[in-house]
């Protein structure tokens, strides 16, 4: 134990206490054998209780005799038993308190800890450590995990989405499994992945690997200093997750139950049937055409008198439902001086919004640190997660030819196929008809896939072992060694059925199995020199780090299968049977260092580097460098600060510069010539095997390079905590594909090209404060971010390569020099057509129908950008970028007795979205219209707030499409969570036998404000609108601790 | 303790940087360059490789690109609708540098890269199998001949590359003039004929003496050259190995592949890495396929009746039910309304039938224009996707063999370089030798502007849906008034599209009862689309008024001459 001198943390950070403070707080010893003389004195048995000023007992709260190595820590009451002599000072410490001394005099104590309002103790997470916040010099974000406990996550990413400045978090989608939010930190820098680096208990991993409830704590490394020691994996940034480990106390066990309904947070809305039919004649007779539809035709789609040929079907109603999310967590943790342990089960069931579609997860984790001796330190953790995910399937496209990963988990043929037919069939297609048979549309019904049982089965099973061993040499110098194995499995059933309409029938039954699955080995070796004399603090950390990656994927397929009902491949004929699969490894090694120096805790300087070698590239530029420095300086701990530091009682300088690496660009082998196989023929009828030249490599490729320069102030003023941070980040060398003449007849390679610079200014503000039973508190945080793209290359006249595509969307998105990143690229408009603006035939035509369209009065008027009086695809223009400028978050919460609430909220500003297909269009088959239709200029002539509507069989057309009137301002604010919650007073609790006992009202997504059209989710991805929406939840939950 | 710890922690640092492999990962799904091209079986690997290259003439790896058919599409033969799957902007002549569907991804040099790999680099292998090495270097050149040939014919100038390219080398490559590129193929076929084995010795689909001769055939007959387009057509009957298979409508039938009548094919293999993927040929309503290329009804009219007279002509003809009394030819080709089909239901009296609106009361999915995925003209495609090749379950991995070339054809060419060099008795006997297979009367010998209007009548019937239309609208000329001429006169192609061509679609219902055939019989009451001004696009006839003679040539694509400005752009674009 007196070699602890940074344990990881284990008590919830929300108050800045953890039980590694608490240790740290004891003096380092002077000698190993620090032995008291007790033995000589009155030892009895003392018993003390830890509360703070509001009566809550305190955890892990470090309890010292003073002089001594002897102590203990308050177990979760606030209890502690220690065996010391009467007279002894007793020293209680613990982090955002001020240090108490205490003598023994009695067998029992009463400690109130106060408030240590500046609070320079806390611990955070660093890479490859722990460092006191105070100290930090680039730039960390921590979670408040106030903010993330009992909250009825599905999974960890949506639960970070606003609580820190710079670090944005998309949930595009409320799928089950799939609901794993974007994160995105101080923008996006690259072309390639720009995610950020996830460390778990110091190995990399992914956020849906980790049980909500099982996390401790969350850091988030944004600059280049805090996150060069991780190289060339940590352009894009860290997230640093510690999970919960036992504490030195009896075993406590806690469970954790959440019930609640899901529901759509919402969803385009389409006219009726007869609604539409008179629009449509109102359409015809607006171009002089007969009405499409009589009276009678119109009162058969109002009264269903005929539904076989008039249907009025709610097609979204037959879709979507109520769903069920419900989850059940158990937590036993203990342990003594020398041995603690956590182990924990987490299940969670959600059943969609959709039928047959649900999810069961099941989570399990065993944290155990022993100490088998003195100088020796061990950490062991197993962490089990598995995922079961049922999905219905559409009957189309499914297998395509060559057996193709059509209709995979997440591809646009799987469930998001089933939204976008709703989001398109026509209320006048019957789902049934009156014997019983589906109504089908060209592409099917999207309702028979649902109904068939035809289902996708996704099992994801993740099991990471971590164990690693510190042995201390001298109390100043130890070694760390850790290995770390993860082995994650994805296995994808399909089993795809033909589906039979009223006429016709659609798909194939067969039954497609694909296994990919991965494997990771890291060793890491890390020795560690920690030592302070005369106000100098030292903390010097080497590093040795290997790792291999491997990757499999395999896919078997069958068809013709004896039934409908047996979904193994072998019940399929043996004559349709295909298989494809291959192997990709990654290995990597690395040294890297860290020299942290601090004077007083007043100046600080801190210097990172990493050498990273990796088998992706060749051999001579296999080796990358990433150094960072920073300095800080406490300018209030300087004298001239006295006169105001009743004020503002901590003020901190940082700045920092740095480099990083990324070199995730999809291929594994860029620089190695292959000769592909599986390029033959058919000869006789059967296929025989051949081989091809297809790849062009580039040797000389190396890794993404980012520099960041930060320059950050922290301070306090009164009760006020602020952060705030400018950054420049530029990164260089984007790794892009360089398209090579046709006549190479080669695949375009990878070289380093492009330039991306994001700049910005984040900010985070909190307050807290308390008053009797009261307290309160509210926190701020934003990051106003400039994105612009710099360089994209050069074409082989040296002159810059203009635009390229940016493939992130199913619609037109580019990258171009000197705008952010994901412009949209469409027709410019200016307002509806007057009349005397009309264009004839083939003048005004929009760019899928060149010089073939009609334009009207109360049609869109595209601005001819080039003036040569023609509106073709060369008027298209950069229409501004998806991607958001001003991202921010804020959350307030109050308690009072044993009721607290909490209501926090997230948003983005100046972000633009396109939704094309459920615009809609009229039709009898494969297109309805959007209820806002109803405000078009063919229905409201002037004043009308959309344009005209197209009229079918007439070619009229281009008030839809990629155009500015359709961008939509997808800025919002929304009540991403509010929670309400009252705490069973332990009088009442405890003659149950419960120490504590909380139950609570949770609701996520319940309001949201936005700049879209009705219907629309801000955060939905662009296109066709056809994922998988959003879901607001409603949960009731109980909190129990035995 | 610290002996025994440093002594782990040493060991299994080095157990990582030891091994200096340990960085060096390499695929296990690829060959090495640097230990390939050693054996036979090497050769055979990479020898199969440039076939694969055909798939960039004969399926350009889309759904819908299986250009054997669709390559009709650009005729007057076929229509594609759907103008995202890359043909009608080529049929209506819209196509522009930035719009120009398939032509954009026909623009490929890698088919050829792997032959000029395979030539540059056959000399390391260890031949021990006397004439192999010949062989199969006699069937690369001619695959890259072929190639060639095809994109000569499409782009008009085009790079003429006969080694593989640096980057460098790649950037500055022009486009080579058609005549030299032409040349080449010429002499590249005539290079390769005596290395290779005649039909009876190689495995079908693999390139044999006659296909070459055949290619050299269709290479003079396209320049006109009659006389050397019927040296080698004459070669190739003299050579003996193959003849007319018995039924026309048989040979287009999985399981018939075999015959003695196919040179060359090129074959989808079901739940093969080549299957195929059958929705964009057949009909939407039983089967859900997408009815993306179908037959026009311009074509239908163009088959005589069985007495051997055209429609206009033929007393047997009833516009009513058109369908009977033809050619029998016309059944094997399309499927037309009232043809039993696979999928339909006893409602459906089990067949096809575009024509009514509705069927007893609902809505018709195969009618036009009740489904984006009906049939624009009513018909479908029977080549090749008769029902017996047809099954629910089987439609996305079919299996079928396109002909890319057959006997038929050379005796069509034979015919016609007979009737083009005044030898009409003996054009009348390759004319009447097709025809008499499937029953049709005999051609009288009369003069030779009529019998010029036969033959290339009877190609048109015979060799429908096989690809080699637009080739023939192409070099075939007429004169002011749509009338055949030998030469001086505009291609037909332009002639045709700009003056006599629309997508027209049929009305009416199947009749009560079956004809002989066991097909109900179709009843027409109208004949509509395709009108001008009818504002259905890519219907109505002006759609197809922008032909002009600068299509016959398609345009680079702009992004292809942005990378390479030695790239010039098409003549007229």
């Amino acid at each position: 134990m007196k070699y602890a001198k940074k344990p990881s943390p284990s008590v919830k950070l929300c108050f800045m206490m953890t039980l590694a403070t608490g240790l740290l707080a004891l003096p380092l010893p002077a000698q190993a054998n620090g032995s008291n003389v007790q033995a000589t004195q009155q030892v009895s048995t003392v018993r003390g209780t830890v509360v703070d000023q509001s009566g809550s007992p305190l955890i892990g709260v470090s309890i010292l005799v003073k002089g001594t190595t002897t102590g203990t820590v308050t177990d979760f009451d606030g209890n502690f038993v220690l065996d010391v002599a009467k007279g002894k000072t007793l020293e209680i410490s613990y982090v955002g308190y001020l240090t108490q001394s205490v003598v023994v005099s009695g067998s029992s104590i009463h400690v109130v800890m106060k408030e240590d309002a500046l609070n320079l103790e806390e611990l955070v997470v660093v890479g490859y450590g722990l460092q006191k916040k105070a100290n930090l010099t680039g730039s960390v974000a921590n979670v408040d995990n106030k903010l993330l406990d009992n909250r009825p996550l599905t999974n960890l990413s949506s639960g970070l989405a606003g609580l820190l400045p710079g670090v944005s978090v998309l949930q595009s989608s409320g799928q089950p499994g799939l609901d794993v939010g974007t994160i995105n930190i101080r923008g996006i820098g690259t072309f390639n992945e720009s995610g950020p680096l996830v460390i778990i208990d110091g190995f990399e991993g992914t956020m849906n690997d980790v049980n909500p409830n099982d996390v401790e704590s969350i850091s988030v490394l944004k600059d280049a200093a805090s996150s060069a020691i991780y190289g060339s994996k940590a352009a894009n940034g860290v997230i640093l997750i510690t999970t919960k480990r036992g504490k030195t106390g009896r075993a406590a066990v806690t469970y954790q139950g959440l019930v609640g309904v899901t529901k759509a947070t919402d969803y385009p809305r389409f006219m009726s049937s007869d609604r539409m039919a008179e629009v449509w004649n109102i359409a015809n007779q607006s171009v002089g055409v007969g009405d499409r539809f009589t009276q009678e035709e119109i009162a058969k789609f109002r009264n269903g008198t005929d539904p076989d040929n008039y249907a009025n079907t709610d097609w979204q109603g037959l879709l979507y439902k109520t769903g069920l999310q419900t989850s059940h967590n158990v937590t036993l943790s203990g342990g003594s001086e020398s041995a603690k342990y956590l182990a924990s089960v987490g299940y969670l069931y959600q059943n969609g919004i959709v039928r047959n579609y649900d999810k069961n997860q099941f989570s399990a984790r065993i944290n155990v640190d022993i100490n088998p001796f003195e100088k020796l330190e061990t950490s062991w953790s197993i962490n089990f997660m598995r995922q079961d995910v049922n999905e219905p399937l559409p009957s189309y496209n499914l297998s395509t030819s060559g057996g193709a990963s059509g209709g995979e988990f997440g591809s646009s043929n799987s469930v998001y196929q089933i939204f976008r037919q709703i989001n398109v069939i026509s209320p006048m297609v019957p789902y049934k008809y009156q014997d019983g048979s589906y109504g089908s549309i060209s592409d099917g019904n999207p309702i028979a896939w649902v109904e068939s049982g035809a289902n996708g089965n996704t099992l994801k099973n993740n099991l990471q072992a971590i164990g690693s061993a510190k042995y201390y040499f001298i109390p100043s110098l130890s070694l760390k060694a850790a290995v770390a194995y993860t082995r994650n499995t994805n296995d994808y059933a399909a089993h795809n059925l033909r589906v039979k309409y009223h006429s016709g029938s659609q798909g194939v039954t067969e039954v497609a199995f694909t296994s990919s699955n991965y494997e990771r080995s890291v060793l890491d070796i890390t020795p560690e020199w920690v030592q302070s004399f005369g106000g100098h603090n030292f903390d010097v950390l080497a590093g040795y780090h290997a790792e291999l990656y491997k990757y499999r994927y395999n896919r078997t397929y069958r068809t013709d299968m004896a039934n409908d009902v047996l979904t193994d491949i072998n019940a399929g004929s043996s004559s349709t049977a295909q298989a494809e699969g291959y192997t990709r490894e990654l290995a990597m090694i690395s040294w890297f260092g860290r020299i942290a120096y601090n004077y007083k805790g007043r100046y600080l300087f801190e210097a990172n580097a990493r050498y990273d070698g990796s088998s992706r590239f060749s051999k001579d530029n296999r080796w990358g460098f990433f150094p960072s420095f920073s300095a800080g300086w406490r300018f209030s701990d300087e004298r001239f600060w006295n006169a105001i530091r009743d004020v503002v009682s901590n003020a901190k300088l940082r700045l920092s510069w740095g480099k990083l690496g990324n070199q995730e660009i999809g291929s594994y082998y860029p620089t190695i010539t292959q000769m592909s196989l599986g390029y033959g023929t058919i000869f006789d009828g059967k296929y025989v095997n051949g081989t091809v030249t297809r790849n062009a490599v580039n040797k000389d490729l190396k890794w993404e390079a980012t520099k960041t320069v930060g320059i950050g102030l922290d301070f306090k003023i009164w009760k006020l905590n602020a952060v705030l941070d400018w950054y420049e980040k530029t990164t260089t060398g984007i790794l892009m594909t360089v398209d090579v003449p046709a006549a190479y007849a080669l695949s375009n390679y990878y070289d380093n090209i492009g330039k991306v610079r994001n700049r910005g200014f984040e900010f985070g503000i909190t307050y807290d404060d308390h008053h009797g039973d009261w307290s309160w508190g509210a926190g701020i945080n934003g990051c106003f971010n400039n994105n612009n793209v710099l360089n994209l290359g050069n074409d082989v006249n040296g002159n810059p390569v203009e635009y390229r595509s940016a493939d992130v969307d199913q619609s037109t998105v580019r990258n171009v020099v000197g705008k952010p990143m994901n412009q949209y690229y469409g027709y410019e408009v200016d307002g509806f057509l007057k009349a005397g603006e009309e264009k004839p035939h083939a003048e005004g035509g929009w760019a899928d129908y060149e010089g073939s369209s009609v334009r009207r009065v109360g049609d869109l008027k595209f601005v001819d950008q080039n003036g040569d009086g023609q509106i073709n695809g060369d008027d298209r223009t950069y229409l501004g970028s998806m991607d958001p400028k001003f991202t921010f978050g804020f959350h307030l919460n109050g308690s009072w007795k044993g009721i607290d609430v909490v209501a926090f909220f997230q948003g983005a500003l100046g972000g633009k979205r396109y939704m094309g297909d459920a615009l809609g269009a009229l039709g009898t088959s494969d297109v309805k219209l959007n209820t806002l239709w109803e405000d078009s200029y063919i229905l409201k002539g002037e004043g009308a707030k959309y344009p005209n509507l197209g009229v079918p069989g007439q070619n009229y057309s281009g008030n839809t499409g990629q155009n500015s009137f359709w961008l939509q301002n997808a800025s919002y604010c929304r009540l991403k969570e509010l929670q309400i919650g009252y705490t069973i007073p332990q009088q009442v609790t405890r003659k149950i036998g419960i120490s504590n006992c909380r139950v609570f009202y949770s609701g996520q997504n319940l309001l949201t404000v936005s700049g879209m059209i009705k219907g629309f989710d801000p955060e939905s991805p662009s296109g066709r609108g056809n994922g998988f929406p959003p879901t607001a939840v409603n949960s009731f939950g109980l909190n129990v601790t035995f | 303790m610290k002996k025994t710890i440093f002594g782990i922690i040493a060991a299994a640092v080095l157990s990582v940087t030891s091994c200096s492999d340990f960085l060096e990962r390499a695929p296990q799904d690829a060959l090495s360059p640097a230990t390939f091209w050693q054996t036979e079986s090497d050769a055979y690997l990479a020898l199969t490789g440039t076939y694969n290259g055909l798939n960039n003439i004969y399926h350009n790896g889309h759904w819908t690109g299986y250009n054997c058919v669709m390559m009709d599409a650009l005729s007057d033969n076929l229509f594609d609708y759907f103008s995202w799957e890359g043909y009608s902007v080529m049929t209506t002549g819209n196509i522009t540098p930035t719009n120009n569907g398939v032509a954009g991804s026909w623009y490929q040099f890698s088919d050829i890269r792997a032959c000029n790999e395979y030539l540059e680099m056959e000399g390391n292998v260890g031949w021990s199998t006397p004439g192999l090495e010949e062989q199969y270097k006699a069937e690369v050149r001619t695959i890259r001949a072929l190639l060639y040939l095809y994109r000569s014919n499409w782009y008009g100038d085009f790079p003429l590359i006969t080694k593989t390219l640096s980057l460098e080398e790649a950037y500055q490559q022009p486009r080579s003039p058609r005549a030299e590129v032409q040349s080449f193929i010429e002499s590249e076929l005539k290079a390769s004929i005596d290395a290779l084995p005649d039909r009876s010795a190689v495995s079908q689909g693999r390139i044999c003496k006659e296909f070459a001769q055949g290619l050299l055939m269709r290479y003079y007959l396209w320049n006109s050259d009659y006389r050397n387009a019927k040296t080698y057509a004459e070669a190739i009957v003299n050579g003996g190995k193959l003849s007319l298979a018995d039924d026309y409508r048989a040979m287009f039938e999985v399981g018939n592949q075999y015959d003695k009548e196919t040179i060359f094919d090129f074959s989808f293999i079901s739940n093969t890495a080549r299957d195929l993927y059958g929705n964009p040929f057949v009909a939407n309503g039983a089967l859900g396929g997408w009815s993306s290329i179908v037959p026009t009804v311009d074509l239908m009219d163009e088959f005589e009746c069985i007495d051997g007279k055209t429609i206009e002509e033929s007393d047997l003809y009833d516009p009513e039910h058109p369908f009977l009394n033809r050619d029998p030819r016309l059944r094997a080709s399309m499927i037309y309304p009232g043809q039993v089909y696979t999928g339909y239901t006893d409602s459906q009296k089990g067949c096809y039938n575009s024509l009514p609106a509705t069927i007893d009361g609902n809505n018709n999915p195969d009618y036009w224009n009740n489904a984006g995925n009906a049939s624009k003209s009513g018909l479908q495609l029977g080549k090749y996707f008769l029902a017996s090749n047809v099954t629910s379950d089987g439609l996305s991995h079919m299996t079928v063999h396109f002909k890319v070339m057959r006997y038929a054809e050379v005796l069509l060419t034979l015919a016609e370089c007979d009737i083009e060099l005044g030898d009409l008795a003996e054009g009348a006997k390759y004319l009447n030798m097709v025809r008499s297979r499937v029953g049709m009367p005999d051609v009288a010998v009369t003069d030779q502007e009529t019998m010029r209007a036969q033959v290339r009548r009877e190609r048109r019937v015979e060799l429908n849906g096989e690809g080699l239309r637009r080739e023939d609208m192409v070099r075939w000329q007429v004169d002011s008034n749509g009338k055949w001429v030998a030469s001086g006169g505009t291609p037909y192609i332009v002639w045709k599209f700009q003056n006599d061509f629309c997508i027209e679609h049929l009305d009416g219902d199947v009749e009560n009862y079956k004809d002989a055939n066991g097909d109900w019989v179709a009843h027409v009451t109208g004949r509509t689309g395709g009108e001008k001004g009818a504002q259905q696009t890519p219907f109505a006839r002006e759609n197809f008024e922008t032909f002009t003679s600068k299509n016959i040539f398609w345009p680079i694509s702009q992004g292809t001459i942005d990378v390479n400005p030695a790239i010039k752009q098409t003549d007229g674009y």
